[in-house]
């Protein structure tokens, strides 16, 4: 016998599940645009069916679960190009700030200052005698120092900017971390319950892909819904448990950021984070090798234009008949000449009449005589540089020597300038013609030159010896930055010990330049690749996860119209019970 | 495959910022006028552009060197002429005094003349271009010839002007080249070069002192002196000429070489603005068409159709 009254059952089970349904259509809808939410279905089954004599009668509907529809697969898929995005953008961006510092092409780039130095010079050979050109080879002069300098400061401001960026991001990791784990807290207890929490892992999920740009992670689920985060092999969050990271200084290089591990108890630094991928590889990268390699391109220009400068303008003689001065001071002298530490002589600033712009002394000559000046100017196109050899030689070994070698303080070749890490000594050899066959005789040289380079620079600096037909002079300061930079002078020529160089001012630069110009241009192509990958990742992930709107106002119909149908139902059992009730049994009445 | 409203709108927007991002590249190109704008626009590029605009600046220091080494040769050319003249009077005045019995006023107008040149020919050693004594040699500043002798010691250092790269031109001619300046002569050898200043002297001395013996020597020694002297100076003015010559076809090469590179770069880092253009426009097209079309996708939805 069938219930009186289970129509109405089933009638207030459809109108419960419907309105259900309805409400998250509505949550559909009202998520449509928010960042990382994938839609949700209902699915409803039917309720326990009753068995009558004539079969099996259905009692109604209920709503079994609501899901998010998305795919695991996609979300790996677009963290791993995320986080490629990640990187190459932060690369690019950065690259394109140092094009920014390099200025090429324009018309007040280094290259711009440093063609209007040496036509400076090519003036003052024609006309030795006007003060008004040697103030304009003195205003070139810090024209170029100025703008070494300020490259030098870009060069730094821009590391410490990275270095904040950095530490920003560190932040950030920290951050989406403990909204990781609070998450995980909350999911595992919702799910425990019975309920899958559709919203909190949206969030979720939501944060592992900001994460992912930031820093290649390692993303495992357990079996009791809480995520596991490794960064580099090491577990960021593990369920509920959050390990920090934070910014050092780098104990090698002061000039960047290292990132390293706290321990959860104690808060000490454990060991250093291994990144590899996204943004911070990207911030990593280039304060490690590209920015400090350009700004060592540059600060390598720099110490061999000021070296070879200097060197022509000690051999000159000013208008006031001094020699022997630098045209170039460093501001600390303590440490090499750098991009950062270049200005013109303030002796010269001071009297422009010390610019050496002639090359004897003799007194009835000085006003015309701009041959020193010429050799100056000349320097543009001399080779007086290598291009990629960033650490100094050690060692100096010079060619073979011919039979006889003289050296004689009335022809000035008796001078041999020796720097050792950025310090320049003058040596003075004695006068002589030396037999270069007699090995007592060039030993005598030898130790000769090795007293001096004891006295200049204290014992262990660089040892000189006599081997073979040939001279040498090498550091023993070990590796790192001592050695010789540098040996030159009239008396290395002699001994055939100046070092030997191959590319001009000009090419080093413009090499410098081209190099930065194929990087950029490949960093520019990949971000502009990956972005397009993940936009059809994106778009991959939207067809799977995202809300249509058509499609929630067709389902809002649907429901809508069930509900109706549901109520209709209801009613039609009303009229049904009414009759029962109230008109059944009133025949004759 | 399914379609939601975002897909549609992150296509559009994604390609609409690429569509303005390649507009912004070519509108760059074309308000610069260059195709090269940064390094990573093309790396091979940039290296020729910067290459030849150091190049184009050098050519210009050269052409500056040339034009001012030529103005300096031109202005000791012009001197040598106007000495050339004047010994050329001398010449003829020795020859008068030491051929025709002269009368005493005759010989005093010649006389008065020869010392009038004579000053001349000091005027002329002290030549300056601009403020510079042009035969001082690098002693520029002072005039070479002061009271009755040049200075001591006299500069004959050259002074060169770079033309090109490592090629220098030596712009300056010194007394010694063309005064013979401090050659002292030989008195039994008149084929000795000797100092034209003591030359001419020596023709006023001997037409002064009256002597017959000294008249003779004006015509025997006094006027192959001079004639070697008058050599000297032509020498050094075909010296002069043949510089001038030298620096003329630098010149010239300078200026191709200047069109040439002024027009490799333009080949390197400018733009075809023809074709930039057209470029922009067929972009501008595809820009507009997007946001056109964008307009017309991303609006209605179902609810249009509802009600």
């Amino acid at each position: 016998m069938r219930s009186t009254f289970s129509g109405l059952n089933i009638g207030a089970s459809a109108l419960a599940a419907q309105q259900r349904a309805l409400d998250v259509t509505g949550h559909n809808i009202a998520n449509a645009n928010t960042q990382g939410y994938s839609r949700q279905s209902v699915s409803m089954v039917t309720t326990r069916p009753i068995r009558t004599y004539s079969g099996f009668v259905g009692t109604g509907v209920q709503i079994n679960n609501i899901t998010r529809i998305r795919d695991q697969f996609v979300d790996a898929q677009i963290r791993n190009e995320i986080n490629l995005t990640g990187e190459w953008e932060t690369k690019y961006d950065i690259l394109s700030k140092l094009e920014l510092i390099i200025n090429e092409p324009s018309d007040n780039s280094l290259r711009s200052v440093l063609d209007e130095y040496w036509a400076a010079w090519q003036q003052l050979s024609k006309n030795p005698e006007s003060s008004a050109v040697r103030a304009a080879v003195m205003q070139s002069g810090i024209t170029l120092s100025d703008t070494l300098n300020h490259m030098s400061r870009q060069f730094t401001d821009l590391q410490d900017d990275l270095n904040n960026e950095i530490t920003v991001k560190v932040t950030e990791i920290n951050s989406y971390g403990r909204q990781i784990r609070d998450l995980n807290v909350q999911i595992v207890k919702a799910e425990t319950e019975g309920f899958p929490a559709n919203d909190l892992r949206d969030r979720r999920d939501y944060l592992v892909d900001q994460l992912a740009r930031i820093a290649d992670i390692g993303v495992n689920e357990d079996s009791v819904g809480a995520l596991q985060i490794t960064i580099g092999g090491r577990a960021l969050v593990a369920r509920e448990e959050l390990t920090e990271m934070k910014c050092i200084q780098n104990q090698f290089d002061p000039s960047r950021t290292a990132i390293v591990w706290l321990d959860r108890s104690t808060g000490n630094p454990l060991g250093e984070v291994s990144i590899k991928g996204g943004e911070l590889k990207g911030y990593l990268d280039m304060l490690k090798t590209t920015v400090p390699q350009l700004k060592e391109e540059i600060d390598e220009l720099t110490r061999r234009i000021a070296t070879e400068v200097n060197e022509l303008h000690r051999q000159g003689y000013g208008a006031d008949k001094s020699t022997g001065l630098d045209f170039f001071t460093r501001l600390d002298d303590n440490v090499p000449f750098s991009a950062a530490n270049i200005r013109v002589n303030q002796d010269i600033i001071d009297d422009i009449t010390k610019i050496a712009a002639a090359i004897t002394d003799d007194p009835d000559a000085l006003a015309g005589d701009g041959a020193n000046a010429l050799l100056l100017a000349q320097l543009k196109s001399k080779k007086a540089i290598n291009p990629g050899v960033f650490s100094p030689p050690l060692s100096v070994t010079g060619t073979t020597l011919p039979a006889t070698v003289e050296i004689s303080a009335a022809s000035g070749n008796n001078r041999l300038y020796v720097t050792i890490d950025g310090t320049t000594r003058t040596l003075t050899l004695a006068d002589g013609i030396y037999d270069t066959t007699d090995t007592t005789q060039m030993d005598a040289l030898a130790a000769d030159i090795q007293a001096q380079l004891d006295a200049e620079f204290g014992p262990l600096a660089a040892a000189a010896s006599f081997s073979g037909g040939r001279l040498q002079i090498s550091s023993l300061g070990g590796e790192s930055h001592s050695g010789i930079y540098e040996i030159s002078g009239s008396a290395a020529s002699v001994l055939g010990l100046k070092t030997g160089y191959n590319t001009t001012f000009d090419d080093f630069f413009r090499s410098s330049v081209a190099q930065l110009g194929v990087i950029t241009m490949e960093a520019e192509r990949m971000t502009d690749n990956q972005n397009l990958l993940l936009n059809q990742l994106q778009n991959k992930r939207e067809t799977i996860s995202g809300v249509s709107l058509d499609e929630e106002m067709t389902n809002m119909i649907r429901y809508q119209h069930a509900y109706t149908a549901a109520a209709r139902l209801i009613t039609t059992m009303d009229e049904m019970l009414d009759l029962i009730v109230n008109r059944l049994g009133l025949v004759g009445r | 495959m399914r379609m939601t409203n975002n897909i549609m709108i992150n296509n559009l927007k994604h390609n609409i910022s690429r569509n303005m991002y390649r507009l912004s590249t070519l509108d760059t190109m074309l308000s610069t006028g260059k195709r090269i704008n940064k390094p990573s626009d093309d790396p091979t590029g940039i290296v020729n552009s910067l290459r030849l605009s150091s190049r184009l600046k050098e050519t210009t220091q050269y052409q500056g060197n040339v034009a001012d080494a030529k103005s300096w040769l031109e202005s000791t050319d012009s001197a040598l002429g106007s000495l050339n003249a004047v010994l050329n009077r001398v010449y003829e005045l020795t020859v008068k005094a030491a051929n025709g019995p002269l009368s005493v006023e005759d010989r005093g107008t010649i006389m008065e003349e020869l010392s009038q040149l004579k000053n001349e020919v000091i005027t002329i050693a002290n030549t300056s271009h601009g403020d510079r004594y042009v035969f001082g040699g690098r002693n520029t500043t002072e005039p070479p010839y002061q009271g009755t002798d040049w200075i001591t010691p006299l500069n004959t250092a050259q002074i060169n002007y770079e033309i090109g790269v490592g090629i220098t031109v030596p712009v300056n001619v010194t007394a010694d080249q063309v005064f013979s300046a401090g050659q002292p002569g030989d008195p039994d050898d008149p084929a000795a070069p000797q100092d034209l200043l003591t030359t001419l002297q020596q023709i006023i001395d001997h037409m002064s002192s009256g002597v017959t013996e000294d008249i003779n020597k004006l015509g025997n020694e006094d006027l192959e002196r001079l004639k070697l002297n008058i050599d000297t100076v032509l020498s050094a003015r075909a010296q002069i000429g043949a510089r001038v010559n030298r620096l003329e076809m630098a010149s010239d090469r300078l200026y191709e070489l200047e069109i040439n590179l002024t027009s490799l770069k333009e080949d390197v880092e400018g733009v075809d603005p023809a074709k930039v253009i057209l470029d922009m426009k067929n972009q501008e097209n595809v820009y507009t068409a997007a946001l056109a079309v964008g307009a017309r996708i991303i609006q209605p939805t179902l609810m249009n159709f509802l009600n």
